[in-house]
């Protein structure tokens, strides 16, 4: 029982939640751009490979630049490596929109295809590239903000991170405004839910889909890059272990809603952060298999909740033609 | 409206169906290379040995391990192949090609190639197979391979009760399975010998290939524990405790590899697997026709197993440590010593 009040403490609760925040922001990332391709009516189920590709164009790009770079620039590679990430995920998203809006194949099928060629490529190129695992980059350091990070517990849970972290939040508020408050989100959701009428009303169906996926796999690649460049510092082959698929299923468990899946990934990061502790402390009467879970279900109960009402884009998954 | 519910339950079933196909690496058929070296000349009864790994044969560890030794095969006069990142779907099939291609001895190294292995073996009577099963399941022409990584693991916790300042030592395992539990525990006897008040944190990551989510695990043991040296069962775990113990300060091991150059600064030592005397055993049954489905059981004992330290943490290590180990591996291979075995 003296374990017991551990949970309590002010210590446990800072690194419990800086954690789960660490945990959560990939797959945030990435189910905030399949939130966008999705609501544009392409199902895009790459993600896995997207991330994998983001992730290992992110290391290579910050690796070299390393090399490169005299030391009063290396603050650059990690950003470097970041920004290379998000084009690599363009690139395999230019795959997938090719694929699924110009020769309207399966959606499901082509964008399986790009997890398979993400992982075969990535294997490939990364043995090519380095052979054995001792390859290593330096991670994005923690910035504490200012003033803020000072606050008793808030401070360091909420402001102690790397920049990327506060970044991603600034990409949520983009996202949430682009496609609510803006003549592009609007043409995205009117191409997701009724292309007939979007094109009609003269909006460009082709270059809208267009532009959601390739957004939408930007987002992914950055995800795998925050992965590899800003957390961890490595790459080794399959290190996105299934994150990209956890990021979709939390896309429809998340209704589409930029802000639910921001919820929807803290609260997973954050269940996997806290059954770690639990583990740690030792809790005999709790089986090890079922903490494993706990991540799992709690996310699904809480976004389970009131999702009676299908609110799936009505255009998802088919492709448009004009006939 | 049924027909979207039905849309949504099909694509669901599908991702799960994907999630469980997830498998790191390329397909076999692109990976398998067939290095044909000429057979000397003379030499009727060379063994000619194919291996089946189911990682990048660079990975620092298991599949590594198994390479290295079928290289030392190679520069014998064996005829070798191998392929590498082989699913477990696929391993009949890329067992059934190396019988096909005339491969006397088949080497499938992975627990989980278990019931590849004995239906392709039982078609090909004439061909020798060995299996990293370390459960002694065996047949007529199928060898088992033990890997008593808790021999080594119990030299690794003398090291921890001397560095370790805090005496609270992790475990990270992919799964709590019976090999990687009687890791933990026999470093957890080893350092309680050396520091009474020596205790163990274990936690299974769930993935054995998740870096990310297995440095958290060590990050949480830190937090919560104070852990500050740690030993890895599985390559994620492994990675997962080296990015762990930089961050949070600390030491933690190799497993089966040196894994130094992975972490200079805190990978303290590591577990290295030399298998020659597996490969040199099967080699030597199968060149003489007594090969009958032994478990062969290697361990410290006959240096299959042992402990490297990292030379670039070598002043970090006391001397009564090192002495200590030494000591220690003498009284294993006397037989004075006996590692205890704890699997669950």
């Amino acid at each position: 029982m003296q374990d017991l009040n551990h949970l309590l403490t002010a210590a446990f609760v800072i690194s419990l939640l800086t954690s789960g925040i660490r945990l959560a922001i990939p797959i945030f990332l990435a189910a905030l751009g399949e939130i966008i391709t999705e609501r544009g009516g392409v199902l895009n189920l790459g993600l896995e490979g997207i991330m994998l590709v983001g992730a290992l164009a992110g290391f290579m790009v910050a690796y070299d630049a390393e090399q490169l770079f005299a030391p009063s620039w290396l603050w650059l590679t990690p950003w470097l490596g970041l920004l290379a990430g998000a084009i690599a995920g363009m690139g395999m998203g230019l795959i997938m929109a090719v694929l699924a809006v110009s020769l309207q194949t399966d959606q499901v099928i082509a964008s399986i295809t790009l997890v398979i060629v993400g992982q075969g490529a990535t294997t490939y190129l990364f043995r090519q590239q380095f052979g054995s695992l001792t390859a290593r980059i330096h991670p994005l350091p923690a910035v504490p903000i200012p003033l803020l990070a000072k606050l008793p517990v808030l401070g360091e849970v909420f402001f102690q991170h790397d920049l990327m972290t506060y970044f991603s939040i600034v990409l949520l508020v983009a996202a949430w405004y682009f496609l609510y408050q803006t003549v592009g989100g609007l043409n995205i959701r009117a191409v997701g839910e009724h292309p007939a009428a979007a094109d009609t009303s003269g909006i460009n169906v082709t270059a809208v889909r267009y532009g959601a996926i390739l957004i939408g796999a930007a987002f992914a690649g950055l995800g795998g890059a925050v992965l590899t460049v800003a957390q961890l510092g490595i790459f080794s082959e399959g290190i996105t272990a299934g994150q990209g698929w956890i990021a979709i299923a939390l896309v429809i468990f998340a209704r589409w809603r930029p802000g639910l899946a921001f919820g929807g990934a803290l609260l997973f990061g954050l269940a996997t952060a806290l059954q770690f502790r639990i583990q740690a402390l030792n809790l005999q009467f709790i089986p090890y298999e079922l903490l494993l879970m706990l991540p799992y279900l709690l996310t699904l109960l809480v976004l389970l909740r009131g999702t009676r009402r299908a609110e799936a884009p009505a255009a998802l998954g088919r492709p448009y033609s004009k006939e | 409206m049924n027909k979207r519910i039905f849309h949504w339950a099909g694509l669901l079933v599908g991702l799960l169906m994907m999630a469980a196909c997830v498998q790191p690496g390329a397909p076999a058929a692109e990976a398998t290379q067939a290095e044909a070296t000429p057979a000397a000349a003379g030499v009727a009864t060379a063994p000619s040995i194919a291996l089946v790994l189911i990682g990048p044969k660079d990975d620092n560890s298991w599949a590594a391990s198994a390479y290295s030794a079928l290289e030392a095969q190679k520069a014998k006069g064996a005829k070798t192949a191998f392929s590498e990142s082989v699913s477990d779907a696929d391993a009949a099939r890329v067992m059934r090609e190396y019988v096909d291609q005339g491969f006397n001895i088949i080497i499938a190294h992975s627990f989980s190639y278990q019931d590849a292995t004995f239906e392709v073996a039982k078609d090909a009577p004439k061909v020798n197979f060995a299996w990293a099963g370390a459960i002694g399941k065996t047949d007529k022409n199928v060898a088992d391979y033990d890997q008593p990584f808790y021999e080594p693991a119990y030299l690794v916790g003398i090291l921890a009760g001397y560095v370790s300042k805090t005496g609270n030592l992790g475990a990270l395992y992919g799964f709590d399975i019976p090999s990687c539990h009687a890791m933990g525990e026999a470093m957890l006897a080893a350092a309680k010998t050396i520091n009474p008040k020596a205790n163990l944190t274990v936690t299974a990551v769930g993935d054995w290939g998740d870096v990310s989510k297995a440095k958290e695990a060590g990050l949480a043991q830190h937090d919560t524990k104070g852990v500050d040296f740690w030993i890895g069962c599985g390559e994620g775990p492994t990675l997962g405790s080296i990015e762990a113990a930089k961050q949070a300060g600390g030491y933690t091991t190799g497993y089966v590899g040196d894994m130094a150059k992975l972490g200079p600064d805190v990978v303290m030592s590591s577990i290295v697997w030399n298998m020659n005397p597996i490969f040199d055993a099967i080699a030597r049954d199968t060149a003489a026709g007594t090969f009958s489905g032994p478990y062969y059981q290697f361990g410290v004992k006959d240096d299959a197993l042992d402990v490297v330290i990292n030379p670039a943490l070598q002043d970090k290590v006391p001397a009564e440590a090192l002495a200590a180990i030494d000591k220690a591996r003498a009284a294993i291979k006397d037989g004075s010593l006996k590692v205890p075995f704890v699997p669950q």
